[in-house]
């Protein structure tokens, strides 16, 4: 079997035509990763925004998709932005997995629903990163939620915990913007564009009115 | 004269093996002689200031907070039964942020340097083919276009009376409007550029190209042997050393 059918959500079907989306749509979201997620990584915030290609993508066209855009996203960020960014890609490959499973439940059809997604969706990106925050940095990765960590291993949590309670504080936050953030570009689509979009991944079952 | 480099593979396997040596070292005599070559690897690659920039945005400021945190809140290592002292918590923030350091070093100098046809060659070897391969060379190629049209995008805005200076609070306030007039287009470009891609054929040129770095790659077969051997002596020492 081809790799590149494998990875496409509609089988053989739909081969060609979803081919071409996966062509169109993965680079986009691996470059919208790479540059907002910089961009917060610059400027110190307490939040990462290094999702929101991952999760547009795998709406758009689905979870294989998503999973090759954060995974691609996060070793080529280690070439052009990052070199520790290739040690996180299970956390790019699980939130792809959950917002597919989310938008296979149209989680983001109203907003409530697309928050409560997001929450969700931090704390399984807090649970799966905290192992590689622990091991490779110690604890702190020199974002700004280093602070949260500080306070809590200053009470005298133990590391992990104290990463993992980190993340379950901060991730909901960064996550929900990210998913509400994503929803709010996928509204703004064109109908020559998202016309394209109509049979594949997930964006019809969450936006009907498009 | 071209310096060789070694196959695809070879470069594969010593660099995971180099990076497991880098995660079980806990010695300075280790990480000094490990950096020694990551230093004269990049300067030869000229790539030595891509590492120092890693090192002032990355590691310093993690190195500052992991001594603060484990040498000063902390006083101590994760270890719970340790006995707590500054002293042991700052040698462990030392030794942490050496090893992300070396992590990174040793990630640059396996891939960095290589050329875009060598990069190819390199995913093609490690499985990624057709259409993903299209997708990472493509990424590395609207890289630069994507920063460019950022500013295009901003420039058009001001232009516009849509934003009234380009101070860094502005900017971030335009960032999601940005963002949206960023997608949008390049989604329109991307499909069209896939549809180009699959009607022209580009895929398949791009696989001959790869194949032609396996012929023009100046491989070398001994320099690849040199670089097992260096990453099982670094993760040998690293074992043993470091009990």
């Amino acid at each position: 079997m081809n790799t590149n059918d494998a990875l496409e959500p509609g089988g053989s079907g739909q081969s060609s035509q979803n081919a071409g989306l996966f062509l169109a749509t993965v680079p986009i979201g691996i470059l919208l990763n790479l540059g907002i997620g910089t961009l917060v990584h610059l400027l110190k915030l307490p939040i990462f925004l290094d999702a929101i290609g991952t999760i547009l993508v795998t709406i758009l066209v689905g979870i294989p998709a998503g999973i090759a855009t954060g995974v691609l996203s996060f070793l080529l960020g280690g070439l052009l932005v990052n070199p520790v960014m290739p040690y996180f890609i299970s956390t790019q490959a699980a939130i792809a997995i959950f917002v597919g499973i989310m938008a296979r439940q149209s989680f983001f059809k109203s907003i409530p629903k697309t928050i409560l997604a997001g929450i969700l969706l931090g704390v399984v990106a807090a649970v799966v990163s905290a192992p590689v925050i622990v091991k490779l940095f110690g604890g702190i990765t020199g974002s700004g939620s280093g602070v949260v960590t500080a306070f809590l291993l200053a009470t005298g949590k133990s590391v992990l915990k104290s990463v993992v309670l980190t993340g379950i504080s901060c991730e909901p936050v960064d996550k929900t913007l990210q998913c509400l953030l994503a929803c709010w570009l996928l509204q703004s689509l064109p109908r020559r564009i998202n016309e394209r979009f109509s049979r594949s991944g997930y964006f019809q079952r969450n936006f009907p009115s498009k | 004269m071209a310096l060789k480099s070694p196959s695809p593979v070879l470069r594969g396997i010593a660099t995971l093996i180099a990076l497991y040596g880098a995660f079980a070292s806990r010695s300075f005599w280790l990480f000094a002689v490990a950096f020694g070559v990551v230093f004269t690897t990049l300067l030869i690659q000229g790539k030595l200031s891509s590492f120092a920039r890693f090192c002032f945005a990355v590691v310093l400021p993690v190195g500052i907070g992991l001594v603060f945190i484990w040498g000063f809140v902390r006083q101590g290592t994760p270890d719970i039964s340790a006995k707590l002292s500054i002293q042991a918590g700052v040698l462990y923030a030392t030794i942490t942020t050496l090893r992300l350091a070396l992590l990174g070093g040793i990630f640059q100098c396996a891939f960095l340097s290589l050329s875009v046809p060598k990069l190819v060659h390199q995913l093609q070897s490690f499985g990624v083919r057709g259409r993903m391969l299209a997708i990472v060379v493509s990424t590395l190629n609207l890289w630069p276009d994507f920063r460019r049209h950022v500013e295009q995008i901003i420039a058009a805005r001001c232009a516009r009376g849509l934003m009234p200076d380009r101070r860094l609070l502005t900017r971030l306030r335009q960032a999601p409007l940005v963002i949206r007039t960023l997608f949008i287009s390049g989604l329109g470009h991307g499909l069209d550029r896939a549809d180009a891609w699959e009607a022209g054929g580009l895929i398949a040129k791009l696989g001959q190209l790869g194949e032609q770095a396996s012929i023009t790659g100046n491989y070398s077969r001994m320099v690849g042997v040199a670089w097992i051997f260096a990453a099982v002596a670094w993760v040998t020492a690293a074992t043993f050393c470091s009990r």
